[in-house]
């Protein structure tokens, strides 16, 4: 089975999305010599950057304007259509997830988004996913060729990485292509990005418990003084009390600190699917019952403002000593 | 402007115990007993709908908004409150098949429904919906009509001459589009996106109008050529473990468990940072 990886080299996150089909490539022992990455890009400058951290040696590198779906999709299709791959791997950032559904359609193939895992053999393929919320795990299995995969996200680098020591690369110019004709206007605000969260070794992960904005702005004065970077659920974040790139969980940032200290969070998995990584859990919640509780390696019961309070004396007294 | 929202009641799974989750091959969970809701990703899409509707009003263009679900007639109930809220139509496609795996038959069934209607200019459906966590349907509704799709939408609104503003999350940050229609908008984590709650006058108005109801196997009819094989097949389920030792902290009071915490934890774990 012939497989291709494709990926957005227009995105800030493209070392992520190498590092992350890799992994996954290793997990489901399918390392193939054959195997093409296409990656669309918009800066020829970075070109050379690009070619560095990909998880096949053979490369197609096309250049395009910016990302646009519609675009992307139709380069794709029509560069692919001819002579179908039997497998394609997309990463599980927003581009991935949209690209690999749209792709199988237009080539006629089956595609599953937030893929866990992969098993298959000549005829056939498996793959396991988060379903009911994250509460469970199905296996699916995909009837039709091209199957087209986006990865669930969050898939931590490969600690045994492959290494590829030559890499070849061919190249297309596509950057004349029009932008799609129902766009009249197209601005971009660069994010702050999300890598504060995914890299701090210890985060604060609020939850609706905190009840409001005004006890978030509190929180960011808590969390500053233990050392901590903080990230939010999206009750916090949807009610505009924290900013969405804040956002923890199955659709924000996927972290994996060595602790988290979750307050007045309920645990619920598209949440915990966010901090499970982490080494140490700490929560702190008013209800024994409520799933974080379960979940995590140390618990307390009450209110998260008088511990986070204690908390926070006890830590400045140390280091005032 | 016509504008189609889809939606989805769904179980809320939260409210079942750890204890409820016994799965056995391929069988379902029962999730018939627990209390419903608007998924969340839809809840998003019916209030930006409204919206997008309201201030048109006052700038002279009018919209018009339909709700459509798949479904048994337990959503009856939604799509009378949905009417109360504003949505002109509010129609429901009765199916006796089991669809919450089956994205592509879900995306044929609201494609026939646009095409059949031919009137739709913007149709808003939520990113992902449980029970399936299928993630699918936006894009092939948007494949099936062969229009545009935007995913990740955090707002829409209404812009001089027709065209519609469309702000988006993407992996480079927040791109907003200035659009024309048609187009399927797929709503993401949208901030201040809470649904309204419809007054009692207005609920009372609306429950004795009856909501309009269709068969799938009519509205399947109305869409030959479309494809009719599921893409991928759920074979199993099965629990996901996360248990882990859970030591719970007892004290007399907060600053009490919060020394004992930090004492024979915390202090200990940041001083390996
Ligand atoms: C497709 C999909 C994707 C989703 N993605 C995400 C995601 O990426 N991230 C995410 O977070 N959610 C996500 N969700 C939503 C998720 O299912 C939950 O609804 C959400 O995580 C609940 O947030 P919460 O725990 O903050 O709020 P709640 O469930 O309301 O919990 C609040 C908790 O605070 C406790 N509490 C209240 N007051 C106090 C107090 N004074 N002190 C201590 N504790 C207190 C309560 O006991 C309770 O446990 C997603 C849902 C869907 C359907
Ligand atoms: N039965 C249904 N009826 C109407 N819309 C649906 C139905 N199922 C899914 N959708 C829409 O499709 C979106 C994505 O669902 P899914 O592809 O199942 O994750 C949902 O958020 C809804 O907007």
């Amino acid at each position: 089975m012939n497989y291709k990886v494709v990926l957005n080299g227009c995105s800030p996150n493209f070392s992520n999305q190498c590092s992350s089909v890799s992994a996954f490539l290793i997990s489901s022992n399918i390392l193939d010599r054959e195997a093409q990455t296409l990656i669309f890009y918009n800066n020829s400058a970075a070109k050379l950057k690009l070619t560095a951290e990909t998880p096949t040696s053979l490369l197609h590198l096309i250049e395009i304007n910016n990302y646009e779906a519609e675009t992307v999709l139709s380069i794709l299709a029509e560069l692919e259509k001819p002579n179908p791959a039997d497998l394609y791997l997309f990463p599980g950032d927003y581009a991935g997830s949209e690209l690999a559904v749209r792709f199988a359609y237009r080539l006629g193939g089956s595609s599953l988004a937030a893929v866990e895992s992969l098993q298959m053999d000549q005829h056939q393929i498996k793959c396991t996913k988060g379903v009911y919320n994250g509460y469970l795990q199905g296996t699916f299995k995909l009837s039709k060729k091209p199957y087209c995969l986006s990865l669930a996200r969050g898939i931590l680098p490969n600690r045994d990485s492959q290494v590829i020591e030559k890499r070849e690369a061919v190249y297309s110019d596509r950057s004349e292509e029009r932008q799609p004709a129902y766009i009249v206007k197209r601005t971009v605000e660069k994010a702050e990005s999300l890598d504060e969260l995914e890299s701090a070794k210890f985060v604060v992960a609020g939850g609706r418990g905190i009840k409001n904005k005004d006890n978030y702005l509190k929180l960011q004065t808590s969390a500053s003084l233990l050392g901590a970077a903080l990230g939010v659920s999206r009750p916090v974040a949807l009610n505009g009390w924290a900013p969405l790139n804040k956002l923890i969980g199955a659709s924000g940032a996927i972290i994996n600190p060595e602790i988290c200290l979750a307050l007045a969070v309920s645990g619920s998995p598209a949440f915990f699917g966010g901090i499970e990584k982490s080494r140490k859990i700490i929560a702190i919640n008013t209800d024994p019952q409520t799933a974080i509780v379960n979940n995590a390696d140390v618990a307390v019961i009450d209110d998260y403002k008088a511990v986070l309070d204690e908390l926070t004396r006890l830590i400045g007294e140390d280091k005032n000593h | 402007m016509n504008v189609l929202v889809c939606f989805k009641v769904v179980p809320d799974l939260d409210q079942l115990s750890g204890s409820d989750w016994v799965v056995d091959g391929c069988s379902r969970v029962e999730t018939r007993f627990i209390k419903k809701m608007i998924n969340p990703y839809d809840e998003s899409a019916l209030e930006l709908a409204l919206k997008l509707a309201n201030p048109a009003k006052v700038s002279g263009i009018t919209t018009n908004l339909s709700a459509l679900t798949i479904a048994d007639s337990g959503a009856n109930l939604t799509l009378k409150n949905l009417r109360a809220l504003g949505y002109q139509q509010a129609v429901r496609i009765e199916s006796d098949a089991e669809l919450d795996f089956a994205p592509q038959e879900i995306a044929i069934l609201i494609a026939a429904y646009i095409r059949n209607a031919n009137d739709f200019d913007l149709i808003i459906i939520g990113q992902q919906s449980g029970v399936g966590d299928n993630a699918k349907t936006p894009l092939l509704t948007a494949e099936l009509m062969q229009w545009p799709c935007i995913t990740q939408v955090t707002a829409i609104e209404n812009d001089p001459a027709g065209n519609v503003k469309v702000t988006s999350l993407a992996d480079e940050g927040t791109v907003t589009r200035v659009i024309k229609p048609p187009c399927v908008l797929a709503v993401g984590n949208a901030p201040f996106s809470t649904l309204r709650v419809p007054t009692l006058k207005a609920i009372k108005e609306q429950a004795a109008v009856p909501i309009k109801t269709i068969r799938s196997t009519e509205i399947r009819k109305a869409a030959p050529n479309l494809p009719d094989s599921p893409d991928a097949e759920l074979l199993k389920l099965e629990v996901v473990h996360r248990k882990r030792k859970s030591m719970i902290i007892n004290g007399a009071n907060a600053p009490e468990k919060a020394k004992i915490l930090y004492h024979s934890y915390l202090k200990g774990w940041l001083a390996d940072l």
